[in-house]
C-alpha cells in the first residue's frame, strides 16, 4: 500500500523508535503508541518484519558488473572520434561479449568504401600472441568467396586493442530476412545451401568458422547470402582468453554452441556441421533447437550436450509459418537435420559438402543418405510419437531396409536383430487396427511422403522376398506399400502391390474384414489409373464388406462409400453417386466427404449448393494440408463455371500454394490444377495462355498416366472449347470428335464431359454450315442434359441457343423462335455463369444473354 | 590526469559554497562529477583488463574523481567528505541513465546476444534492480532525505559504513541504524 509522504514520515518515525526498543518491550511500546491508529501499527510491523531479512543489499559491490558495462559504453563513445588507419568511425553497429563493431568510412580519398570495424575488448599481453593473431589475419584476408564477407585488414588501437576491418554488408540477418520475406521452405533451403557452399570453401582452405549463427549471416536485398566473421572466432577467443580466468571459459553463444564447444573440447569442421544443423533446424521449424528454460549453465549443458531436440516436423507444428510445410519436413528432412545435430561429432555428416549434397538430393526428390543410424532407438522414439499410418509405413520401410542391412552386415547378430524386427513390425501393424476409416485418405493425402520412392520400392522388394513365410504380415506390408505408391501417384505399382496383397489375404481368410481396406485401395488405384470399370467391383466389394460389419449409414462405412461415389462420379453416373452420398451426410462429416458431394452437385449444375459444401470442407480442414488444396482447387473449378472469376482465381492460387509446398515436380494433382487454371484463362478470354497451359499439362498427364486414362479426354474437350472460342471450328470439331471417340472407347459415352464435347462439336458444325449434323447432335445433347442437369443450368440454355441459331440459318424460323424463347428463359436465370459459354460459343449465346451478364457476353 | 585549472577552481568554489550552506551548489556539482566519473571508469577498465575477479572498485572511482577534480589547497577536510556524497549522487545518475538506455534497447529491438559470460547476465539483473531502487529512492526521499542519501552512498557508490558516515556527516551508529531502516523500506517498496 502506498501512503502520502506525511504518513510515511509518521510511520518512519515510529519505526525508528521501535528499533530502539528491545524485541521484548517493542510490542508493548507499539500497542501504546498506536492505540488509536491500528493501520499505523500494521505498517510499522510490516517494516519490522523486513528487518534482517536477506536482501539484495546485503552483498557489497551490488552494482559492479553494471559499472563495467558503463565503462565499456564510455569507451565506445570515446572511440567514435578515433580513426583506424584510413578509416573513420561513423557509428556503432553493435556490441557483445567479444567487443564492439563500428561502421566506418574510408577517408584517405583512395576510393569510397564503407567497412565494419570490430574492436576486441582486450589488448594482447605478449608479442607472440600478437604475431599469431596477425598470421591468422593474413590467412583470412585471402579467403575470397562471394558468400563470405571479406576481411580487409586490421591493426591495433593506440591502447593496444586489436581490431579487424571487414567488408560491410547491408541487409537483414538470416532469421529476420526469412521472417520478413515470409520465405517458403524452398527459399530457406536455398539460403542454407548458399551458406554450406561458403563454409565448404573455407574448410577446403583449412579455416573453420566456429561461430555460425543466424546473426552472423546476412542476406542482402537481392537474396544473396554473406557470412560474417569468418574464422575470426578463434583469434577472437584467444584474444579474449588473455583476460579470462580459466574457470569462466571462452565467451560463446550457447544457443548456437556445439557440445564440444560447450565442453571446451577441440572444434573442427564437424562443429560447423553441427551449427549448420542448428541453423537449419531453426529456419525450417521456427524454433530454436537448443532452447534453455532457465539460462543456467546446467540447463545449457542439458540442451546442448544431452537432450536431442524434438523432430523438426514436430517442432514445426507449433509454429504458424513453419507448420505449413511440416509434412515436407517429416521423413527425409527430419533425418538430414538430426544427423547434422548428432551430439557425437563422428556421427554427424562427415563434411559440410555431404550435408549440402543431401539437402540438394532432397530438393530434387532423390533419396537422401541420412539413413537412420541407431535404428531401434529411433524407431522406438518415433513410433511412440507417431501412430499415423504413413509414419508407420515409412518406418516399416526403414525397418525392412535396416533389417536387410543387419542381415548382411552383422551376421553374428542376425537372430536377435530379426526378433526385434518382428517385434517392431508387430507393434507397428498393431497400431494400424486403430484406424478410423473416415480420415483414411486424408491421411494418405496429408502424408507429404513424396520423396522416399526408393524407400517404398525397397520395402516392396523386402516384403516380397523376406516375408514369404509370414503371409499375414506380408499382406499388411504390401497393402501399406500400395497405399504409399498411390500417394506418390505411381498407380501401376500400387495396383501391382495391392493385387498381391489381396490374393494373399483372400487365401488366408476369405471373409477377413481387412479385405475391405485392400479392395478399397485397389479400387482407388484402378480408378486413378483410368481403369474405371475394373475399379467398380473392387470399390463395391470394399463397401459391401464394410456394410456387412457395420450399419450401412455409419461413420465406419464413410470411407468406402465416398470412394465408390467418387468412382460413380467419374463414370458419369451422378444420380447414383448422389444417392449413395446424400443419406450418409449426417454420419460422414469429413471435409473430403463434403468435397465429393460438392463435385457431384457441381456437375449437375447445382453450383450454389456445391460451393456451400466446398466452404464447409475448407472450414473444417487443416488449413495447410494437401486435402484443403484439393478443395480449393475444386472450388476454383466450380467458381469458374458459376462466373465468379475473381474468386476462382483466388481459390486456384490458394490450391497452387498448397501444392507448391506439398508436392515436388509434376505430381498428377498439380497437372489437374494446371488444367483448371487454363480453363479459368479461357473464361477470362486469355486464349493463348489457356491453349498453351492445356497443351503443356496434357503432355504431362499422358506421360504420367498414359494416353488411355479417363481424364485425358477432358483436356481434349477443353482444347476444343479454346479452338471454338478462337474461331477455329475445324480444329474444334476435330478435337471434340477425338474426345468423343475416347469416351466411347472408355465406355463412358454418356459422361457429362462427353456431352460437352458433343455440344462443342455441334457448335463447330454450325459454324461450318453443316446444319443437319448440328441439329442432330444438339437433339442428343439436350436429351442428355435434361436428364442430368438441373432445369436452369446455363449449359442447357446454350444448347437451345445453338439450336435456335442453327434452325434460323437452316430456314426453320418457327422452330428457331421456340428454341430462342426457351434459351432466353434459361440464360436469364444465371447471368453471371455465362462468362465461359459466351467466350466459347460466341454470337449465338451472346445475342441471347441478358443485359446483366458479364463483359464476355458483350461483343 | 588532473582537471583543467578553471574546472578544478569551479568545483572547489562550489564545494566551499556547499559547505557554507548553499544547497543549490550540490545540484550544480553533480553533473560536473558525472562526466568525470564515466571517464575514470573507462580508464580503470583499460588498466585492469577485463574478466572475472577484476570488477571495478567503485569506491576508488570517487576517490580518483576527487583527486582529479578538486584543488586540495583551500578545501576543508569536511569538503572532501561532502564531495563523496556528491559523487554518490552522480554515480546513481550514471547507473540509472545507463540502465534505462540498456533496458530500452532490449525492449526496442533485436533480441540480446545471450552469452555465457556471467558478467553479462549480472548486467541485465543489475540494470533492472538499479532502476527499481532508483524509483524506490524517489519515494523514500519524499519523507526522509537522509535515508535516500545513505542508500546512494552505500548501494550506488559502494562506500563502507565509515566512508558513508564521513560523507553524510553523521555518526557511524546512525549510519548503521539508518541502513537497517532504509533496507526495510526498500524491501517494502521493491516487494
Amino acid at each position: 500500500m502506498t501512503f502520502s509522504a506525511e504518513r510515511n514520515a509518521q510511520i518512519d518515525a515510529l519505526f525508528e523508535r521501535a528499533l530502539d526498543h528491545t524485541p521484548e518491550t517493542r510490542a508493548a511500546f507499539l500497542e501504546e503508541a498506536c492505540a488509536a491508529d491500528p493501520a499505523l501499527l500494521e505498517a510499522v510491523r510490516q517494516l519490522l518484519d523486513l528487518v534482517g531479512e536477506d536482501d539484495a543489499f546485503s552483498e557489497a559491490q551490488g552494482v559492479a558488473a553494471l559499472w563495467d558495462a558503463v565503462a565499456e559504453n564510455q569507451a565506445a563513445a570515446e572511440r567514435r572520434d578515433e580513426s583506424f588507419g584510413p578509416y573513420r568511425v561513423v557509428r556503432e553497429l553493435g556490441r557483445g561479449g567479444m567487443g564492439a563493431v563500428y561502421l566506418a568510412d574510408r577517408v584517405d580519398g583512395e576510393f569510397e568504401q564503407q567497412v565494419a570495424i570490430k574492436i576486441l575488448p582486450t589488448p594482447f599481453s605478449t608479442e607472440e600472441r600478437l604475431r599469431r593473431f596477425e598470421r591468422e589475419r593474413s590467412l583470412l584476408a585471402r579467403l575470397a568467396h562471394p558468400n563470405i564477407a571479406r576481411l580487409l585488414g586490421g591493426g591495433r588501437t593506440p591502447e593496444g586493442h586489436p581490431y579487424l576491418v571487414m567488408e560491410y554488408v547491408q541487409g537483414l540477418s538470416l532469421d529476420r530476412y526469412c521472417e520478413e520475406r515470409r520465405a517458403g521452405l524452398d527459399e530457406r533451403i536455398r539460403l542454407v545451401l548458399a551458406i554450406t557452399d561458403a563454409v565448404e570453401f573455407a574448410h577446403r582452405n583449412l579455416i573453420v568458422h566456429r561461430d555460425l549463427k543466424p546473426s552472423n549471416i546476412v542476406v542482402d536485398g537481392e537474396g544473396a547470402v554473406k557470412l560474417l566473421d569468418f574464422g575470426i572466432a578463434l583469434p577472437l577467443a584467444e584474444a579474449a582468453d588473455e583476460a579470462l580466468t580459466k574457470d569462466s571459459g571462452r565467451p560463446m553463444t550457447p544457443a548456437y554452441a556445439s557440445p564440444e564447444q560447450f565442453l571446451g573440447e577441440d572444434m573442427t569442421t564437424a562443429s560447423d556441421v553441427y551449427q549448420l544443423g542448428l541453423i537449419l533446424y531453426e529456419l525450417l521449424t521456427g524454433r530454436a533447437a537448443q532452447p534453455s528454460s532457465t539460462g543456467s549453465p546446467a540447463d545449457w549443458e542439458r540442451v546442448i550436450c544431452k537432450e536431442d531436440p524434438p523432430r523438426p516436423s514436430e517442432a514445426a507444428a507449433r509454429h504458424a509459418v513453419a507448420s505449413q510445410w511440416r509434412r515436407r519436413l517429416r521423413g527425409d528432412l527430419d533425418m538430414i537435420i538430426l544427423r547434422a545435430l548428432h551430439k557425437e561429432p563422428d556421427r554427424r555428416y562427415g563434411s559440410v559438402a555431404a550435408l549440402a549434397a543431401d539437402l540438394e538430393r532432397f530438393r530434387q526428390g532423390f533419396p537422401v543418405t541420412a539413413r537412420p543410424d541407431a535404428l531401434w532407438y529411433r524407431i522406438d522414439r518415433f513410433a511412440r510419437r507417431h501412430r499415423g499410418l504413413v509414419a508407420a509405413s515409412l518406418l516399416l520401410g526403414m525397418l525392412l531396409c535396416g533389417y536387410a542391412i543387419t542381415v548382411t552386415v552383422q551376421q553374428r547378430r542376425i537372430e536377435a536383430e530379426a526378433n526385434r524386427a518382428r517385434e517392431a513390425i508387430e507393434f507397428l501393424t498393431g497400431s494400424f487396427r486403430d484406424f478410423t476409416r473416415a480420415d483414411f485418405t486424408d491421411r494418405i493425402a496429408s502424408s507429404g511422403l513424396v520423396t522416399g520412392r526408393e524407400l517404398v520400392e525397397r520395402t516392396a522388394d523386402r516384403a516380397n522376398e523376406d516375408l514369404a513365410d509370414q503371409p499375414q504380415l506380408q499382406a499388411e506390408v504390401l497393402t501399406r506399400v500400395g497405399e504409399l505408391y498411390l500417394q506418390l501417384g505411381l498407380y501401376d505399382r500400387s495396383i501391382e502391390a495391392l493385387e498381391r496383397a489381396l490374393t494373399i489375404r483372400r487365401e488366408l481368410d476369405p471373409v477377413d474384414e481387412r479385405l475391405s481396406d485392400t479392395n478399397g485401395l485397389l479400387g482407388i488405384a484402378l480408378h486413378y489409373a483410368g481403369r474405371l470399370h475394373e475399379a467398380e467391383p473392387r470399390l463395391r466389394r470394399s463397401f459391401e464388406i464394410a456394410v456387412r460389419s457395420h450399419p450401412a449409414v455409419s461413420a465406419e462405412t464413410c470411407w468406402s462409400r465416398r470412394y465408390l461415389a467418387d468412382l460413380l462420379h467419374s463414370l458419369g453416373d451422378l444420380a447414383a453417386a448422389e444417392a449413395l452420398l446424400v443419406p450418409a451426410l449426417e454420419s460422414c462429416r469429413s471435409p473430403s466427404f463434403h468435397r465429393v458431394v460438392a463435385g457431384v452437385l457441381r456437375d449437375q449444375g447445382r453450383s450454389s449448393e456445391a460451393i456451400a459444401h466446398y466452404r464447409v470442407a475448407i472450414e473444417a480442414e487443416d488449413s495447410a494440408g494437401q486435402a484443403v488444396g484439393f478443395t480449393w482447387m475444386e472450388l476454383g473449378y466450380a467458381l469458374t463455371s458459376s462466373g465468379d472469376l475473381e474468386a476462382a482465381g483466388a481459390a486456384l492460387e490458394r490450391a497452387g500454394a498448397v501444392f507448391e509446398q506439398e508436392y515436388r515436380g509434376d505430381h498428377p494433382v498439380r497437372i489437374i490444377h494446371s488444367r483448371y487454371v487454363a480453363r479459368l484463362a479461357l473464361a477470362r478470354g486469355e486464349l493463348a495462355e489457356a491453349e498453351s497451359g492445356l497443351a503443356r499439362s496434357l503432355a504431362l498427364q499422358r506421360r504420367w498416366v498414359g494416353d488411355r486414362q479417363h481424364l485425358v479426354p477432358r483436356w481434349i474437350v477443353d482444347l476444343a472449347a479454346v479452338a471454338l472460342a478462337a474461331g477455329r471450328p475445324g480444329r474444334a470439331l476435330e478435337a471434340a470428335s477425338d474426345a468423343l471417340t475416347r469416351y466411347d472407347d472408355l465406355r463412358l459415352s454418356e459422361h457429362p464431359m462427353a456431352t460437352e464435347a458433343l455440344q462443342i462439336a455441334a457448335a463447330a458444325e454450325l459454324a461450318n454450315g453443316a446444319f443437319d449434323a448440328a441439329i442432330e447432335r444438339l437433339g442428343l445433347v439436350i436429351a442428355r442434359q435434361e436428364a442430368l442437369l438441373v432445369a436452369d443450368d446455363p449449359r442447357l440454355g446454350v444448347s437451345h441457343a445453338l439450336l435456335s441459331e442453327t434452325l434460323r440459318r437452316s430456314g426453320d424460323l418457327a422452330g428457331a423462335s421456340r428454341a430462342r424463347t426457351r434459351a432466353s428463359e434459361i440464360l436469364r436465370r444465371t447471368p453471371a455463369a455465362l462468362a465461359l459459354p459466351c467466350r466459347v460459343f460466341g454470337a449465338p449465346v451472346r445475342t441471347l444473354a441478358p443485359p446483366d451478364s458479364p463483359a464476355a457476353c458483350r461483343s | 590526469m588532473t582537471a583543467a585549472p578553471d574546472e578544478a577552481g569551479q568545483i572547489t568554489r562550489l564545494l566551499q559554497a556547499h559547505h557554507g550552506g548553499d544547497r543549490a551548489a550540490f545540484d550544480q556539482l553533480v553533473p560536473l562529477v558525472y562526466d568525470r566519473l564515466r571517464r575514470i571508469a573507462r580508464g580503470q577498465l583499460g588498466r585492469r583488463g577485463r574478466g572475472r575477479g577484476h570488477t571495478l572498485d567503485t569506491t576508488s572511482l570517487v576517490h580518483e574523481a576527487y583527486m582529479e577534480l578538486v584543488d586540495e589547497t583551500g578545501v576543508a577536510w569536511k569538503d572532501r567528505s561532502h564531495f563523496f556524497a556528491i559523487g554518490a549522487r552522480a554515480m546513481r545518475r550514471i547507473l540509472v541513465d545507463y540502465a534505462r538506455e540498456r533496458t530500452a534497447q532490449k525492449r526496442g529491438g533485436g533480441k540480446p546476444d545471450l552469452t555465457l559470460e556471467p558478467e553479462l547476465h549480472g548486467v541485465e539483473q543489475q540494470a533492472e534492480q538499479v532502476l527499481a531502487v532508483d524509483r524506490a529512492l524517489e519515494s523514500l526521499a519524499g519523507f526522509n532525505e537522509r535515508l535516500a542519501r545513505l542508500v546512494e552512498c552505500r548501494y550506488f557508490a559502494g562506500m563502507t559504513e565509515e566512508e558513508t558516515a564521513e560523507a553524510l556527516d553523521i555518526s557511524l551508529r546512525t549510519v548503521q541504524r539508518d541502513w537497517t531502516r532504509a533496507r526495510a523500506w526498500l524491501q517494502k517498496e521493491l516487494g
